[in-house]
């Protein structure tokens, strides 16, 4: 019976193709935007950063969001109003003064710096259907042979139902009895490749998991995900259960590093 | 299911037989991703999601020109297109819901659907209710046995969980049957 199944599914996909419009018929059909033609170049030969800025400037949706190693803190002053300051200084403090308070306030700004210094790894680019995540230099494990399997502290009631992995790469599913589920996926950052993940669901907003700077998004309408990296490795925790799980999973997983 | 996947188009061999699939195949699935939508700037975005998605599984891809490539490429974007069409209605059926936007469904087993009834009919009274079957399920079977994928490959190429792709294997079966029984 399987066969007569088989049978009719061929020949009615068949028919279907066949009543499709020829490739000849199709040439004409519609000339494809510039907007299109560059996200589809970017897809094929994996660049990614012209195809980000057009539509960014085009689509106030679609935005850039950049996150750097370290991240920096930019403290402007604009030039006129900082040569005014200087030389107010210059009239009214003396010289060894004007050289101490210089001194603090470097000492000063540079603490700020430092306490607000966050771990990031990555480059995110969001587009109107997914975001672009490309590792920089700094993520220091490219070596296939050195990875090692992280697994994540789900909470009690849940099991491993699933796994795979391969080559950089491993997968867990964990489900609890009430059909929620726990996906989590582990890669090496591979700067040359990067990783492309749907954001199509939801927005992709900037998160702290520990110091490391991460993405939370949706990966569907009812399952939350974030996305993060160490450097050393990059996660991808999402699930039915509610965000404020996942998160904690994922900054358990981190603590003390 | 999340949704992550790491670039895949690495070979220079890999982005020429791509770009071949694509020269060949965008202006048919804009055709049918417009069909669905009705719109020239969302038919492109289908259009764009579906080649992510076929480079994703760009390894199930054979010869290029032939009708298993064909199918398959307009299976993911009328797949796509349904969903964006859902999602801009807003009012998305329930049924729908449960396979297309949700891994979380009771545990189906494995796909080994009733099809003892199909025996009963003459063979073009099963096409023609082969073709009245809703687009997603319809899809599944033509996967399963044109294109010859198993259930994870479904899964796959459609962005559902395994058990969505079984269970809506099964669902399709059933359906056909009710249709059959009607006639």
């Amino acid at each position: 019976m399987d066969n007569i199944l088989r049978q009719i599914c061929i020949d009615a996909c068949q028919r279907e193709l066949d009543a499709l419009p020829s490739e000849e018929e199709l040439h004409d059909i519609h000339i494809f935007s510039s907007r299109f033609e560059k996200k589809m170049n970017s897809l094929i030969h994996s660049g990614i950063s012209d195809s980000a800025d057009s539509i960014s400037k085009k689509d106030p949706a679609e935005e850039t969001a950049s996150f750097r190693h370290p991240t920096i803190l930019h403290f402007g002053l604009r030039r006129r109003n900082l040569q005014t300051v200087q030389n107010s200084l210059k009239n009214h403090i003396p010289r060894r003064r004007l050289i101490l308070i210089a001194i603090l306030t470097a000492v000063l700004l540079a603490l700020c710096a430092c306490s607000l210094m966050v771990n990031s790894y990555f480059t995110a680019q969001k587009h109107k259907t997914h975001s672009e995540i490309i590792f920089s230099k700094d993520a220091v494990s490219e070596d296939i042979d050195s990875f090692t399997v992280i697994e994540p502290p789900v909470p009690e009631g849940y099991e491993k139902v699933d796994e795979s992995g391969m080559g950089g790469y491993y997968r867990a599913l964990y489900e609890n009895k009430n059909g929620l589920y726990i996906d989590y996926s582990q890669h090496l950052p591979i700067t040359s490749k990067g990783l492309t993940i749907n954001t199509e669901f939801g927005i992709t907003e900037k998160i702290m998991v520990g110091h490391y700077s991460g993405l939370h998004f949706q990966g569907s309408y009812t399952e939350e995900n974030i996305f993060w990296s160490d450097g050393y490795y990059a996660y991808i925790l999402g699930g039915t259960c509610d965000y404020e799980t996942i998160l904690k999973i994922a900054e358990d997983m981190m603590r003390g590093k | 299911m999340l949704g992550i996947y790491l670039r895949l188009l690495d070979t220079e061999e890999e982005r020429t037989r791509f770009r071949q699939l694509y020269d060949k195949y965008k202006n048919l699935m804009f055709f049918v991703a417009k069909g669905i939508l009705k719109d020239d700037y969302l038919a492109e975005d289908a259009v764009h999601e579906a080649f992510i998605r076929i480079a994703k599984n760009f390894s199930k891809i054979g010869e290029i020109s032939c009708p298993r490539t064909k199918n398959f490429s307009v299976i993911i974007v009328r797949n796509i297109s349904l969903m964006m069409l859902e999602k801009e209605k807003n009012n998305a059926h329930e049924e729908y819901n449960d396979e297309l936007y949700s891994g979380n469904i009771g545990a189906a087993p494995d796909f080994d659907p009733d099809i003892s009834v199909l025996k009963a009919y003459e063979y073009e009274t099963l096409l023609n209710a082969i073709t009245q079957l809703p687009d997603i399920y319809r899809d599944t079977l033509y996967l399963r046995y044109f294109n010859d994928f198993n259930m994870k490959e479904i899964a796959s190429v459609l962005d559902i969980s395994e058990e969505a792709a079984k269970k809506r294997s099964q669902r399709a079966v059933k359906m056909l049957a009710d249709i059959l029984r009607r006639k």
